[in-house]
């Protein structure tokens, strides 16, 4: 690690091209970026150019270049923290916007990669959005999923809409599933021809791009005490506070924070190790 | 606010709420500037991303492998069901066809005193989707041409006027309409979400907001294609010809958006 006492000794070492804290300032920048990106609903997955998808690295070093032309070729004064992040969001927005573009692009020409990565965030949104209106049987959610989504490669591939960003293009889907929740609680008897095999295509996306990271973490998941897993899965999936969670267990709040933390800290252990 | 002391870090689960977006600006800030310097800490942060992620995309299989195994038990049902489908439509012919049968032996017509209904059923047919596509924006259809056949008879065309798809409104915008941004509020003062222009008049845009923030302005068709986006001041007058349609519009800095509004172009 570089040393860096404070941020202005920070910027300076950037101003010099420093390569040693230009590779901290990176990884920082993934960090700032990505929960920027989380709290304004956008996808840093869903990206892409001419070429294909991209991954989020190549959009990670456009961004370090932006900023690096920002503080170095332009010699911008950077005033503090709060400016350098707000500078890096700004480089970040507009980048995100280009790239977005074009994985839209990919979307409406029906790119397989592309629709896999669409699909692999979506879907998490949409158990959560079935799992805020209470939406009791768990079975028909494939079902209405993927019916939306097949309407929603038909709409996208008419070639008529436009969108800004992946926030506003999640909106649109969910407007779609929404009405298809409705449509199918009144006709609960349609066809399920069409549906299943929508759904036996869907079964084939279940290979996604995960890292190794992800299936490791899955099985120590998988180890974790019955309690340990409802806890965490409440809490991360489906946003409910612990005060909740413990009422539904039968148990204390302060007994269901420790369960809780003790799950996190088996986990953080054994993604140390991995 | 700064954060140095990683006893306080933990004790408020801050790494935690990061990932979750629960910390306030001045915590967030303060945190992401000590994650500049602290190896440690950004280390907590990507294993907690991970996990959160992992928790997500293990219920998210879970959810899709139900629904997988109740397409397999969904498939025998259909088997199972359309064979007795084709039994009972044996079944039901052969019983038509003795009662067919019967009274053409008897000489027996049915007779209004003796009125014997033959219930007919239907062999289920599977129903197939309608075909009808599932709208978000309806289409509505407002003109019928009606055509001449050309034997004197007239023949009713329905035809969907293009013009009225221009005026549909878009759901994703009309959420958004008077959307303030948080971070600080600007007043519109035209144009108001009311106001109809005649298509070939200018349209005037001004705000009253924070002197030192720059806007762009953007203007959207009803299905979100962007006809204009550029750096503005208030007030600023719009001086393209455009089509009759509805149309929204937006002022943004370079991180969010700040009003979302609309108006209509009349011919």
């Amino acid at each position: 690690m570089p040393d860096i006492g404070n941020f202005e000794i920070f910027i300076s070492k950037l101003k010099e091209d420093d390569i040693e804290s230009w590779a901290f300032a990176y990884e920082h920048v993934e960090l700032i970026v990505r929960n920027w990106c989380r709290k304004n609903k956008l996808e840093l997955e869903w990206i892409g150019d001419i070429n294909g998808v991209n991954n989020e690295g190549e959009l990670f070093r456009s961004i370090c270049n932006g900023l690096r032309q920002t503080v170095i070729n332009e010699n911008e004064n950077i005033s503090g923290f709060s400016d350098y992040k707000k500078k890096t969001l700004i480089i970040t927005a507009r980048l995100l916007k280009e790239k977005f573009s074009d994985f839209y692009s990919l979307l409406k020409t029906g790119n397989d990669r592309a629709w896999k990565r669409f699909d692999e965030r979506l879907r998490i949104y949409a158990i959560k959005w079935f799992s805020n209106r209470n939406y009791q049987r768990e079975s028909d959610i494939p079902d209405i999923y993927n019916e939306s989504l097949k309407t929603m490669l038909e709409k996208i591939s008419g070639n008529k809409l436009f969108f800004k960003n992946s926030s506003m293009l999640k909106s649109y889907f969910f407007s779609i599933l929404e009405n298809k929740t409705k449509e199918y609680k009144r006709k609960n008897n349609f066809t399920m021809d069409i549906i299943d095999d929508v759904l036996e295509g869907a079964s084939v996306m279940e290979t996604n791009e995960y890292d190794d990271t992800y299936f490791f973490l899955k099985n120590e998941l998988n180890k974790l005490a019955d309690t340990e897993q409802y806890i965490l899965k409440e809490f991360y999936m489906y946003d409910k506070n612990l005060l909740h969670i413990a009422k539904e267990l039968h148990i204390s709040y302060e007994n269901c924070r420790v369960i809780k933390h003790r799950a996190i800290k088996k986990l953080m252990e054994a993604v140390k190790i991995h | 606010m700064e954060f140095n002391d990683h006893k306080e870090i933990l004790e408020k689960d801050i790494v935690e709420r990061y990932v979750l977006s629960h910390l306030s600006d001045d915590e967030e800030i303060a945190f992401e500037e000590h994650l500049l310097y602290c190896l440690k800490c950004r280390e907590e942060v990507r294993k907690m991303e991970k996990i959160v992620f992992s928790v997500q995309q293990t219920e998210s299989s879970r959810i899709v492998a139900s629904g997988n195994k109740n397409l397999q038990v969904r498939k025998k049902i259909r088997a199972g069901k359309l064979l007795l489908k084709v039994a009972a439509g044996i079944v039901l012919l052969a019983g038509i066809s003795s009662i067919i049968y019967y009274f053409s032996r008897n000489g027996k017509s049915i007779t209004e005193d003796k009125k014997e209904q033959i219930v007919a059923t239907q062999i289920d047919s599977v129903n197939s989707l309608s075909g009808e596509q599932e709208r978000s924006i309806p289409e509505k259809i407002i003109d019928t041409i009606e055509i001449d056949s050309g034997d004197g008879k007239i023949l009713p065309q329905k035809n969907k006027n293009l013009m009225a798809q221009a005026f549909l409104p878009n759901q994703i915008f009309e959420n958004a309409l008077e959307n303030i941004a948080r971070s600080g509020g600007v007043k519109i003062e035209i144009p108001k979400n009311s106001d109809t222009f005649r298509q070939n008049s200018q349209i005037e845009f001004k705000w009253k907001s924070d002197p030192t923030t720059d806007f762009v302005l953007a203007i959207f068709t009803n299905t979100g294609e962007i006809l204009f986006e550029e750096p503005v001041s208030s007030p600023y007058i719009f001086k393209k010809e455009l089509k009759p349609g509805l149309y929204y519009w937006q002022l943004e800095t370079d991180l969010e958006t700040f009003y979302t509004g609309k108006f209509v172009v009349q011919q």
